[in-house]
């Protein structure tokens, strides 16, 4: 039922009727979310912004199950680059030496080669994929969305008993 | 801004706090029972946890560490832990201990639920282990050669009728070849006497003789008849010279082989000492590397649990240099960076332990006092220091653990006096050595040296009121004249040093137990090859003797038949001479 629920609404925010910017809004922060470990402090500041900016919720969660899948393969690289900002860039010793002696900071976990290069990653990534997933969704409405209702499975789908059935519940508890 | 959004972040933040308040004592202590169980390689089990930020204390009560080895058995219980902790140094994410305090430590409590870890952190401790099979295989196979284990096997008991083996003796041969020539002498001897044809010739001398006419009155013609007596004493002489010359040569030839068969009975003697050699040269052994390949295994087993641990040491509080190892999936590597005098990430600057004032028999009896333990010793600048001494048994622990350099250095030095070693395993699966000590005390003493890679341990161990159960020394009299040996040795002492390099032990132990086992299996093979000197002879005599007087009779009877017919020709001979001189000395005469 809660999967019938997220696959309703993630129908529901692709097919018009909740704001592209707050779809792609929210599937930025999710992929912040999901790349980077999710029991981490910043995670709370995240959430805190999802709180209270609007975007959309459902995009967060699909954003954060997807990005999390991902966050499998770039896991090395993450490490990687956490590696040489913390450890290979001298330069930036000072610094990290600041945040490292000072309270609470260090409960976030910034020291971490994989948790800083994957936080790097996502917050490199967070204003091209806010941009790309706004696109992605306008697109999506103006040219797949028709094509899609087109399809005879996507028809024979909708009239199913168990569509009508679910919409018909729906409908009701509404 | 939605106010909606900031009441439910609110919420969220408050369930969070609420559940961090009300559950954090479980999870730090989960956390604790499970990096404790990866340390300890079984189940850590706490019963009691109170941590209070408010009195800047942390209890714990009631702590059970399995027995790896022993699933319903502890290893140690440890009835209160107390630490007095920064909580200031929480906010910078790091542990720092000013005091814990250890109270009430028992070795061996039963547990009611099984102490097991589950498989996959039991796959995870097996890693960690130094892997010494190769050096233990090698040990197995050196050991299955000595001749000791050889005679254990059965392969030196000695088989009289293997050992004295006609087919391998000289003697039987030479009798058989004796007896061939006693034949062939008796042959010869009897074809030369008749050769001689003494018979016959007697027969027609006779005859000549009873042809002789001295009844002739003429002159001429008796002197001719005396004439012919004198040839035909002559030809006497010369038969009676032809006979006695036959019988010299026959004497001669049957004294001859009554001399070589006298060489049977040293040929025999000669075939004696040949087995007798053959059994002898089986019973050699060399004490040295007796012990270390008996107690080998068992050591490297006890020099690994230590080596684990050692590692643990150096995983836990690593020296400045060495190479971080690769991350694991999904946790990455946490990098340091501390300023001058600030703590490291964790540290534990006293621990004190005091157990054994109670009036439980079972708590442990000793007290000590552990400092600087730190997960950055470079950083705390202080190497950790270890002293514990105890009174039942008397014993005292030192060790510093100096990561503080680029190459860590430890050492430590325990000295054991009057240790109970009821139970204490002397060698693996060894048929030689008890499986165990049921009674016994032993002063040990070992020193540990550990730089980088190089471990260096010396052992002393003077074991002494030595009782072992008859169910634990194994069947065969080696092992039962072993254990005799070693229950009234006076002095006992095993000495050993194992030095490990990269991984790679190389191991000399030396002990008085050599000289035991050497002294017992010396005893035992003798009395063996004595036994088995004596079948030997028995079986050589019952080889050899029958066929020897057979032969001896042989030779007697075959020369007394030559000599019968020999006196029978002479005196034929000696007959007819008589008969020929008596009728020259009548007519001798009358040819004058």
């Amino acid at each position: 039922m809660l999967l019938l629920k997220f696959l309703k609404q993630l129908f529901q925010i692709l097919n018009g009727e909740v704001a592209p910017r707050q779809v792609a809004g929210g599937i930025a922060f999710g992929m912040i979310l999901g790349l980077t470990p999710t029991f981490s402090l910043h995670n709370l500041v995240v959430v805190f912004l999802i709180c209270i900016i609007r975007v959309n919720v459902s995009a967060v969660i699909f954003s954060w199950l997807l990005f999390g899948l991902a966050s499998w393969a770039i896991d090395p690289l993450s490490h990687q680059l956490g590696y040489l900002l913390l450890v290979r860039m001298e330069f930036l010793k000072p610094l990290w030496t600041v945040f490292y002696n000072m309270p609470l900071i260090p409960l976030t976990g910034f020291n971490n080669t994989l948790l800083l290069g994957s936080l790097v990653i996502s917050l490199i990534l967070f204003y091209p994929g806010l941009i790309a997933s706004e696109k992605g969704v306008l697109a999506y409405r103006a040219s797949v969305k028709p094509r899609l209702e087109k399809l005879r499975i996507f028809q024979v789908l909708k009239a199913s008993w168990i569509y009508q059935w679910y919409a018909r519940i729906s409908n009701f508890r509404n | 801004m939605r106010w909606k959004g900031v009441i439910a972040f609110a919420v969220i933040l408050v369930l969070l706090c609420g559940f961090g308040l009300f559950f954090a004592d479980n999870m730090v202590k989960g956390a604790l029972e499970s990096i404790g169980g990866s340390i300890a390689g079984a189940r850590v089990e706490i019963a009691r946890f109170q941590m209070s930020a408010l009195k800047l204390l942390l209890n714990i009560g009631g702590l059970q560490v399995a027995d790896p080895d022993n699933e319903w058995q502890n290893q140690i219980e440890i009835k209160d832990v107390r630490f007095d902790m920064d909580w200031s140094a929480l906010l910078q994410k790091k542990i720092v201990i000013n005091e814990m305090a250890i109270d009430c430590i028992q070795r061996g409590t039963k547990r009611t639920t099984s102490g097991k870890l589950p498989v996959v952190e039991e796959k995870k401790k097996e890693k960690k282990k130094h892997d010494f099979t190769g050096e233990k295989t090698a040990i197995e196979d050196e050991t299955a050669k000595l001749p000791i284990m050889e005679m254990l096997k059965g392969n030196q008991k000695f088989n009289a009728d293997e050992l004295v083996s006609a087919d391998k003796l000289a003697t039987p041969a030479e009798i058989k070849k004796s007896e061939d020539a006693v034949n062939a002498r008796h042959q010869a001897a009897q074809a030369s006497v008749n050769g001689l044809n003494i018979s016959a010739r007697v027969v027609q001398i006779r005859q000549q003789v009873n042809d002789l006419d001295f009844k002739e009155i003429k002159p001429a013609k008796l002197k001719q008849e005396v004439k012919k007596l004198k040839e035909i004493k002559q030809n006497v002489d010369q038969l009676k010279t032809d006979l006695t010359s036959t019988d010299r040569t026959v004497q001669a030839d049957f004294d001859g082989l009554a001399g070589s068969l006298k060489n049977i009975d040293q040929m025999k003697e000669q075939d004696y000492l040949n087995v007798i050699g053959s059994i002898s040269s089986i019973q050699s052994i060399t004490k040295e590397g007796i012990a270390r390949l008996l107690f080998g295994p068992v050591w490297l087993d006890r020099v690994n649990s230590f080596l684990y641990w050692l590692d643990l040491a150096k995983n836990y509080m690593p020296s400045g240099d060495e190479k971080p190892p690769a991350p694991p999936k999904f946790k990455g590597i946490d990098v340091e960076f501390p300023r001058i005098n600030s703590y490291p990430g964790f540290l534990l600057k006293v621990a004190s332990i005091t157990t054994g004032l109670g009036n439980n028999p079972a708590e442990l009896k000793f007290h000590g006092k552990i400092e600087g333990i730190s997960s950055n010793p470079r950083l705390y600048g202080k190497p950790a220091f270890l002293i514990i001494k105890g009174s039942e048994p008397n014993f005292e622990l030192q060790a510093v653990l100096d990561h503080t350099q680029s190459v860590s250095r430890d050492t430590g030095r325990v000295n054991i006096n009057g240790m109970d070693i009821k139970g204490f395993s002397l060698a693996k699966s060894s048929a030689l050595l008890p499986k165990q000590v049921s009674q016994g005390l032993a002063d040990i003493t070992v020193d540990i040296t550990s730089q980088g890679s190089r471990v260096e341990l010396l052992m002393n161990i003077l074991p002494r009121n030595l009782v072992f159960a008859p169910e634990d020394v194994p069947a065969n009299d080696l092992a039962r004249e072993i254990a005799n040996a070693l229950a009234t040795a006076p002095n006992l002492k095993i000495e050993g040093k194992i030095t490990i390099e990269k991984g790679k032990p190389d191991f000399k132990i030396t002990s008085t137990v050599d000289q035991i086992i050497t002294d017992s299996f010396k005893r035992i093979i003798d009395a063996r090859v004595e036994a088995a000197k004596q079948e030997a002879r028995k079986k050589l005599d019952q080889i050899i003797d029958g066929p020897k007087n057979a032969l001896m009779s042989n030779l007697t009877a075959k020369r007394g038949s030559i000599n019968e017919l020999l006196k029978g020709n002479n005196t034929a001979v000696d007959d007819l001479k008589k008969e020929v001189d008596a009728k020259l000395d009548k007519f001798g005469k009358l040819d004058k």
